[in-house]
C-alpha cells in the first residue's frame, strides 16, 4: 500500500524482516495476548497500577521501552468563570503498543478530557504526555460520540478529507478511501451523502475517516453510545477486526462495562470528582473474541467486576 | 444589549471627534459632533426641530400601529382558517418579496405630500415581519403542550387564550423588532421622495443646500430613535422569550 | 415533477389575479389615467422604450450595481464575521458599535455618501454596500458561531491551517446562516440602488421613476415600479435557487 510505505517509512516490505520477526509483525495481538490464547485456562488478572510504579526501576524502563502512550503526572483544571474544575488529579499511564484500551467510569470522571488530551485537542495544564510516534505527521484519529461528518461530503469524500488536507494525489486517495470503505462494510455507498445513511453507517463513515492517513493511534469518544443495541454488537466485532487487521493502538471510552470487557486488552476504570484513575486490569480474554466470549464464565467474571469498581466498593 | 449599545455608541463619537479633530477634516465633509449639536440646537430654535421629529414619529407610529394590527389581524384568520392561509400564500410571498419601496413614488402620486404616503408605507413594510412572526407561533406550538389541551380538554379559545397565544408573543416581538428598523427607513423614504414636514424632509433640504452638519444632525437623531425603538422591542421581546419560550 | 410545478401553477395564478385586479381597476372601473394606468398602457409605455434601446441601459446600471454591492458587501461581511468570530476580543470591542449601525437607518447617510464620493458610481456602491454588509455580516457570524466545536476538533486533529480550515470547514459550515443573511442584502441592495438613483443620478430603474414623475408620464413611472418588483422577486429566486443547490446536502429536518 502506497500510503503505509509513504506515511511510516519504518514498515518495511514483508521480505525485508527477518523471519524470525515475521510472525511477530504479522500477528498484531499484543504478546499477553498470544500467551494467553495458548493457556487452557485464562485467569483474570488484576494490576493495580501503584503495584507496578513499586516494580524494580529497571523493569520499568523495560517496559517503557514498548510504550507508544506515556501519561505522566497529567492534571486538567477548567476554568469556568471564577471557578475552577478539577477534572483529572494526577494520572499516570503508559500504553503498549498494540493494546485495546477500554476506559470506563461513571459520568464526569474525566474520560473524555483525557482522551481530547491524549489528542492534542486540549492542552494538559500540569503534567506531560508523549506519544512515541516519530515520523508520523499525524499520529491520532478520532472518532466522536456522533460521526461528525462533513454533511455537504460523500462519504468517499469524507473518508478521503484527511489525505486531501495532508496533499495526497486525488487518485491515491480514492484507493485508499475505498479500501476503507470495504473495510468498514459501506461499499455501495460511496456517493452517498451522510444525511442519507443511518447512525451506524455514519459511523462507520466516522471510524473509517480516522484510519485514512493510516494513525497508529486510534482514540474512540463513545463511539457507539448513538446506536442500537444490536448495530451495537456488530460494530464491535467490527472493530476487533479493524484492530486485529491493522494493529491499531485503540484507546475507547465507553459507558457499558460488558462492551469494555468484550473489546479490551485492557480496561481503565476512573472515578471520579476528581477524576483519577483507579485501577488498570489487563484482561486475558483469548483472542479472537466472539460469541463464545459472551459465554465465558472469565468474562462474566470480568464483567461483575468491573461492576463493582463503578460502584465505588474498592 | 442595551449597555453594548452605549458603549459602542460613545466609542463610535470618540473615534468621530478625535478623527475630524486630529485630521482636521473640513466641516462640509464631515463636521464634527459639536457642530452638528450646534445645528441641531440652531434648528430647534429657529426651523421647528420639534414639530419635524414630532410629524415623522407620529407617522412611524401610525404606520407601525395600523401595520402590526392588520399583520397580527391576518395571522389570527390564517391560523384558524388554514385553507385561506393555503390560497393567500403565493400572494403574500410574491408581496413580500417585491420591494415595498418601489412603491413609494406610486403612494406620493395617490395620496400626495402629507403624512397619509409615509403612514402607507410604513404599515406596508410592518405588516410581513409582524404576521409572520405571529402566524409562526401560533402555528409552532410545542406538541407536548398541544396534547396537553387535549388532554384538558380546553375550548378553541381557552386553548387559543393559554397556549397558542402565550407561545405566539415570543415570535411576535421577534418580528416586530425586526419591524422597527424598517419602520424609521420606509418613514424616511416616504418624505424623501416628498414632503414639506419631517425629519427626511429636513435631510432632503441638507442634502440640497450641501449642508452637511443638517444632514449629520438627521442621520443622527433618525439613529436614536432607531435604535430606541429597536432596544424596547427588544427588550420585550427578551421577556416574552423569557416566559413563554417553552411553550 | 408534479412538485416542482405546483408553485410555479400556484404563483402563475397569483401574479394572474394580481393583473386581473389591476386591469379591473383602471379599465372597467375607468380609474383616471393619471392615477392608474392600464396594464396595457404601461406594457406599452415600456415595450416603446425597449424599442427604442432606450430601456435597457437603465436595467443594466441598475443590475450592474446591485450585483457588485451585493458581491463586494458579502466578501467583506463574510470576511469581518469571520474575524469576528476568530478574535473574540474583537467582536467584544465591535459588538457595541456594530448594534448602533445596525439599527441605524442607513438610507439617511445617502445625502452624505454623495457629499464624499460624489453623483456617480461610488456613492451608489457605498450605500449599496452598507445597506448589504450588515445583514451578511450579522448572518454569517451567526453561521461561524452555531458550528458544531467538534469541527474544530476535527480541524485541530487534521493539522489544518487557518485558510483551510476556513475554505474546507468553515464556510460551508456556515452557509446557512450566510443564505439568511444574503437574502436580506439582496432585498437590501435593490432598495439601496433605487433610492440612490432617486437622490442623484441619470440612470437607472430609480432614475426612471424620478423621470416619469417629474414628466407626469404615469404607465412610465407604472412601469419602473412594476420591473423594479419583478426585478426583486427574480433576484429572491435565483439567491433561493442558489441556495437550494449550494446546500443540498443538508437534512431535510434542519432546513
Ligand atoms: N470545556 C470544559 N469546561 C469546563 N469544564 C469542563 C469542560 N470539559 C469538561 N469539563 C468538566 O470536567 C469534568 C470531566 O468531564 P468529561 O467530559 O471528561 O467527563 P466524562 O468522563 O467524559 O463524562 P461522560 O461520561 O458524561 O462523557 C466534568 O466535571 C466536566 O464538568
Ligand atoms: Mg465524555
Amino acid at each position: 500500500m502506497i500510503f503505509q510505505s509513504r506515511r511510516q517509512p519504518e514498515r518495511l516490505p514483508q521480505s525485508y524482516i527477518p523471519t524470525q520477526f515475521r510472525s511477530l509483525r504479522q500477528s498484531r495481538q499484543p504478546a499477553t495476548n498470544l500467551v494467553g490464547s495458548q493457556l487452557p485456562m485464562v485467569k483474570v488478572d488484576i494490576v493495580i497500577f501503584s503495584q507496578l510504579s513499586s516494580l524494580p526501576t529497571m523493569i520499568q524502563n523495560t517496559l517503557r521501552g514498548l510504550d507508544l502512550i506515556t501519561i505522566r503526572g497529567v492534571t486538567k483544571t477548567f476554568e469556568m468563570g471564577k471557578e475552577r474544575v478539577t477534572a483529572l488529579a494526577p494520572i499516570d499511564q503508559q500504553i503498549n503498543k498494540g493494546q485495546f484500551v477500554s476506559i470506563i467510569g461513571p459520568s464526569g470522571c474525566g474520560k473524555s478530557t483525557l482522551l481530547r488530551l491524549i489528542a492534542g485537542l486540549d492542552d494538559v495544564t500540569e503534567g506531560e504526555i508523549k506519544l512515541d510516534t516519530k515520523g508520523v505527521k499525524r499520529p491520532v484519529g478520532f472518532v466522536f460520540q456522533d460521526a461528525v461528518l462533513l454533511p455537504w461530503k460523500s462519504v468517499i469524500d469524507n473518508i478521503r478529507f484527511p489525505l486531501d488536507c495532508a496533499g495526497v494525489k486525488r487518485a491515491a486517495g480514492d484507493k485508499r478511501a475505498q479500501e476503507l470503505i470495504e473495510l468498514v462494510g459501506l461499499k455501495g455507498f460511496e456517493t452517498a451523502l451522510p444525511k442519507q445513511l443511518s447512525g451506524g453507517m455514519r459511523q462507520r463513515a466516522a471510524i473509517a475517516r480516522a484510519l485514512a492517513d493510516d494513525p497508529p493511534i486510534l482514540l474512540m469518544d463513545e463511539p457507539f453510545s448513538a446506536v442500537d443495541l444490536l448495530t451495537r454488537e456488530t460494530l464491535n466485532d467490527e472493530l476487533l477486526q479493524i484492530w486485529q487487521r491493522t494493529g491499531k493502538t485503540i484507546l475507547l471510552v465507553t459507558h457499558s462495562v460488558e462492551e469494555a470487557a468484550y473489546l479490551g486488552t485492557q480496561v481503565m476504570v476512573m472515578t471520579p470528582r476528581p477524576g483519577r484513575l483507579k485501577k488498570t486490569i489487563s484482561v486475558d480474554l483469548p483472542h479472537p473474541r466472539g460469541e463464545q466470549t459472551k459465554l465465558d464464565p472469565n468474562y462474566h467474571k470480568l464483567v461483575m467486576e468491573l461492576r463493582q469498581d463503578m460502584r465505588g466498593k474498592t | 444589549m442595551l449597555k453594548r449599545g452605549a458603549t459602542g455608541l460613545l466609542l463610535i463619537f470618540t473615534l468621530w471627534a478625535g478623527g475630524v479633530y486630529l485630521f482636521q477634516v473640513p466641516g462640509y465633509l464631515l463636521p464634527g459632533p459639536g457642530e452638528v449639536l450646534e445645528r441641531l440646537v440652531f434648528l430647534y430654535k429657529n426651523a421647528q426641530l420639534t414639530t419635524h421629529i414630532f410629524v415623522t414619529l407620529t407617522e412611524i407610529f401610525w404606520g407601525f400601529f395600523y401595520g402590526s394590527l392588520i399583520g397580527i389581524g391576518v395571522a389570527l384568520v390564517f391560523a384558524r382558517l388554514p385553507i385561506l392561509e393555503r390560497i393567500a400564500t403565493p400572494f403574500i410571498l410574491l408581496l413580500q418579496t417585491a420591494p415595498k419601496i418601489a412603491i413609494a413614488p406610486l403612494l406620493l402620486l395617490w395620496l400626495g405630500l402629507g403624512p397619509a404616503p409615509k403612514i402607507v408605507l410604513v404599515a406596508v413594510v410592518t405588516f410581513f415581519p409582524v404576521m409572520t412572526g405571529m402566524l409562526t407561533g401560533l402555528k409552532y406550538v410545542h406538541k407536548s403542550y398541544l396534547d396537553l389541551a387535549k388532554v384538558l380538554k380546553l375550548n378553541r379559545w381557552q386553548r387559543f387564550l393559554h397556549i397558542e397565544l402565550p407561545s405566539a408573543l415570543p415570535t411576535l416581538f421577534a418580528g416586530a423588532s425586526v419591524a422597527t428598523t424598517l419602520a424609521i427607513t420606509a418613514a424616511v423614504i416616504g418624505e424623501l421622495m416628498g414632503a414639506n414636514k419631517g425629519l427626511g424632509y429636513l435631510l432632503s433640504a441638507g442634502q440640497e443646500n450641501a449642508d452637511s452638519a443638517t444632514v449629520m444632525g438627521m442621520v443622527l437623531l433618525l439613529s436614536l430613535i432607531g435604535w430606541l425603538f429597536y432596544e424596547i422591542f427588544e427588550l420585550m421581546r427578551r421577556r416574552m422569550e423569557a416566559r413563554f419560550s417553552d411553550v | 415533477m408534479l412538485a416542482r410545478i405546483k408553485p410555479v401553477f400556484e404563483y402563475g395564478i397569483a401574479l394572474g389575479v394580481l393583473y386581473f385586479v389591476w386591469w379591473y381597476a383602471s379599465v372597467p372601473m375607468a380609474m383616471p389615467k393619471y392615477l392608474l394606468p392600464s396594464p396595457g398602457d404601461t406594457l406599452n409605455a415600456l415595450w416603446t422604450m425597449a424599442l427604442e434601446n432606450k430601456l435597457q441601459p437603465h436595467l443594466y446600471y441598475t443590475s450592474q450595481n446591485i450585483i457588485l454591492g451585493l458581491l463586494i458587501g458579502s466578501v467583506v461581511g463574510i470576511a469581518l464575521a469571520y474575524l469576528l468570530y476568530r478574535l473574540p476580543r474583537l467582536s467584544a470591542i465591535l459588538d457595541g458599535p456594530l448594534v448602533v449601525f445596525q439599527t441605524a437607518p442607513k438610507i439617511a447617510l445617502a445625502p452624505l455618501f454623495v457629499v464624499w464620493f460624489g453623483l456617480g458610481l461610488g456613492s451608489k456602491l457605498i450605500l449599496i454596500f452598507s445597506l448589504v454588509f450588515f445583514p451578511v455580516l450579522l448572518g454569517a457570524l451567526a453561521g461561524f458561531r452555531g458550528i458544531d466545536s467538534r469541527m474544530n476538533d476535527l480541524s485541530k486533529l487534521l493539522e489544518l491551517n487557518i485558510f483551510e480550515q476556513f475554505f474546507k470547514i468553515d464556510f460551508m459550515a456556515a452557509l446557512p446562516g450566510i443564505f439568511v443573511g444574503l437574502k436580506i442584502g439582496a432585498v437590501q441592495a435593490l432598495v439601496g440602488a433605487i433610492l440612490a438613483e432617486w437622490i442623484s443620478g441619470q440612470q437607472g430603474l430609480g432614475f426612471l421613476m424620478t423621470l416619469a414623475t417629474a414628466t407626469y408620464k404615469t404607465p412610465l413611472l407604472f412601469g419602473a415600479v412594476l420591473l423594479t418588483s419583478l426585478f426583486g422577486i427574480a433576484l429572491h429566486v435565483g439567491i433561493t435557487a442558489i441556495e437550494h443547490f449550494a446546500l443540498s446536502w443538508k437534512a431535510q429536518d434542519d432546513q
